[in-house]
């Protein structure tokens, strides 16, 4: 079991990371601290972590993934996310660096949303700095698959942005 | 990954490379057959823009408040790809004011508030200053350190040596609003003159060349006159009330004897029994002698057959304003009001002091008198023209002790000794030395 003192450690070493990683994964800063937080709850039971960015980042990836399977609470919180940003939209008229900012993010997360379960979280683990290593162990890949797979998620996320991208321009057009 | 360098690298070998995750050996071939291949350097040039727009739609992702660094752009404590590494990625997210979480909203607020704390520090600072400054002139004039002026000429209160509290960038910046709020005064000359010039028109008034009415002093001194006599009419008023009062009820503080002092007192205590059903005779008297206010002034002498002109005293002196100021003859009168044929010379002195000339025929005669002070004390003489006496009043002792030491001056007359009425030389010598104690003080003047 990890002591309290090591767990201390842990957490002001990766909570920022983790719950940051968690956030882009699912779009929720509530949602990512409640699972950050099980992460290290679980962290604290485990008897010895040998990679802990890893185990870390990798429980978190499973607490996420586990969390995406309930579609009622996903559809809440992403017809919430719709309500957020239309009510952004329209009481923000007068900032239209933040309305732009509000729509490429909302073009980022369904570009996020339209790749597939492991590219996505290969690419944001490595987004936050987790090596090839880590990752192939928290995903369970080899790592002379994680270049593979980061480079499939980089490119299949180029071209949804822009698919995205070009379809708001024809929708304004 | 594929490790047959033999042919292309593959895009997961490429992207392992850029994110260097490749070992050290692996790394130099791909970099070796990059350089040699133009296909390869084309798609590395690819990675390296999947790589960099990426990371740039992934950090769009991040929250305000949680920030966009990535974990390695953090530092990770044990693990993480290095900056130079993340560099060579392209993958750095350098926008120092997106790390501080700085928008132009916040950053417009914080220069306001910055703005406005500094303008309140200033203006309580030199209003602290502007209070003190005054406190200490003071105190460093007293202790010979502080306040010294600035050359506009604004008094600046410079701390003490030991004042470490102060702030000297403070100090010169208030030092330098006050040069601005008081610029120096230059003195230039007049470029019109400051009096203009008149046109000289006949008929009007002669005019100086200064441009200055020369008429000016003696309307001025016409002015003054006529502010002494109104202000001498209403001293009069009360000085009278005040004789009365004291003729009537205590003795005078000068001596006085006679049969004429009885009667002017008499006259005086009559006037003011009558004062409450009949017309103030001593009003009634001054206003009849001529038409401006008229005060008599009693001349009495302890000593017994004292006279003055050949009159015996007592006497009245008659004055009119403009006699009060040496500028008319004063009629001499008897206690009864009726005319000597005398008149004298009053000339008021240095201390108030007072001097009567009384010009006879042959004869310079003069009473020299001290400060009035309800009356006045002083020596009467009489000497013949030929000579010329010149009284000096001194204070010796209060009151009835003021002494007049006489300073003859001898000068050759040209008519003393071919004056046939001169008296003989014994006479002369005792005329001349006779001076006699006598007081003055006002009373009513009599009705003739």
């Amino acid at each position: 079991m990890v002591s309290p003192d090591r767990l201390s450690q842990l957490f002001k070493a990766y909570h920022t990371p983790l719950v940051r990683f968690l956030t882009r994964r699912l779009g929720d800063r509530d949602s990512a601290e409640e699972i950050a937080q099980e992460t290290f709850v679980r962290a604290l039971r485990q008897e010895t972590i040998t990679s802990e960015r890893s185990w870390l980042f990798a429980v978190a990836s499973n607490l996420v993934r586990d969390e995406t399977r309930r579609d009622a609470r996903e559809r809440k919180r992403l017809d919430r996310m719709k309500a957020d940003a239309d009510a952004d939209a329209a009481s923000q008229e007068l900032e239209p660096t933040s309305m732009e900012r509000a729509e490429e993010q909302a073009l980022a997360r369904q570009a996020i949303e339209m790749l597939a379960e492991r590219d996505r979280e290969a690419l944001l683990m490595r987004e936050e700095g987790l090596g090839y290593d880590e990752i192939a162990e928290a995903l369970e890949l080899s790592v002379g698959s994680v270049g593979t797979t980061l480079s499939r998620a980089r490119r299949r996320l180029m071209e949804a942005y822009e698919a995205l991208q070009a379809e708001r321009s024809a929708k304004r057009a | 990954m594929d490790e047959d360098w033999t042919t292309h690298p593959d895009e997961g070998t490429i992207h392992a490379w850029l994110d260097d995750a490749l070992d050290a050996p692996a790394a130099a071939r791909v970099a070796e057959h990059v350089r040699s291949c133009a296909e390869c350097a084309a798609a590395v040039a690819e990675a390296r823009g999947l790589i960099a727009g990426a990371s740039r739609i992934v950090a769009s992702l991040d929250d305000h408040a949680l920030g966009a660094r990535p974990g390695w752009a953090q530092g990770a404590p044990e693990t993480g790809a290095s900056p130079a590494a993340a560099a060579a990625r392209g993958t750095g997210n350098g926008s120092l004011w997106r790390w501080l979480h700085v928008t132009p909203a916040r950053a417009t607020i914080a220069a306001t508030v910055l703005v406005a704390l500094g303008i309140t520090m200033t203006r309580s600072r030199t209003a602290t200053n502007d209070v003190v400054s005054p406190v200490a002139r003071s105190m460093a004039s007293r202790a010979g350190t502080g306040a010294t002026t600035d050359s506009a000429g604004s008094v600046v209160a410079s701390a003490p040596a030991s004042d470490a509290g102060r702030d000297p960038l403070l100090d010169s910046a208030i030092k330098r609003n006050l040069a601005i709020a008081q610029p120096p005064r230059a003195l230039e000359p007049a470029q019109t003159p400051a009096v203009p010039v008149p046109v000289p028109t006949p008929g009007a008034p002669a005019v100086g060349l200064a441009g200055v009415d020369t008429s000016a002093s003696t309307r001025v001194a016409e002015a003054r006159r006529a502010t002494v006599e109104a202000r001498e009419q209403r001293v009069g008023v009360a000085d009278r009330s005040r004789v009365r009062g004291a003729v009537a009820a205590a003795p005078a503080p000068v001596p006085a004897t006679g049969a004429a002092t009885e009667a002017v007192r008499g006259d005086a205590v009559a006037g003011s029994a009558n004062a409450g059903t009949l017309p103030d005779r001593a009003m009634v008297a001054s206003k009849s002698l001529s038409g401006v206010a008229t005060e008599c002034y009693l001349i009495e002498s302890s000593a017994p057959g004292v006279r003055w002109g050949g009159v015996p005293l007592p006497l009245v002196v008659s004055t009119d304003s403009a006699a009060r100021i040496g500028q008319a003859p004063a009629p001499v009168l008897t206690t009864a009001g009726s005319a000597t044929g005398l008149s004298t010379q009053l000339t008021p002195g240095a201390g108030d002091s007072l001097t009567l000339r009384l010009r006879r025929i042959g004869y310079m005669e003069s009473i020299a008198f001290g400060p009035d002070i309800g009356g006045r004390a002083g020596f009467a003489s009489s000497a013949p023209v030929s000579q010329l006496e010149e009284v000096v009043v001194a204070r010796t002792e209060p009151s009835s002790s003021y002494a007049a030491t006489r300073a003859p001056v001898r000068k050759a007359a040209e008519s003393a000794a071919a004056g046939a009425s001169a008296a003989p030389p014994k006479e002369a010598a005792a005329q001349r030395s006779a001076a006699n104690r006598v007081t003055m003080r006002r009373v009513s003047c009599p009705v003739r």
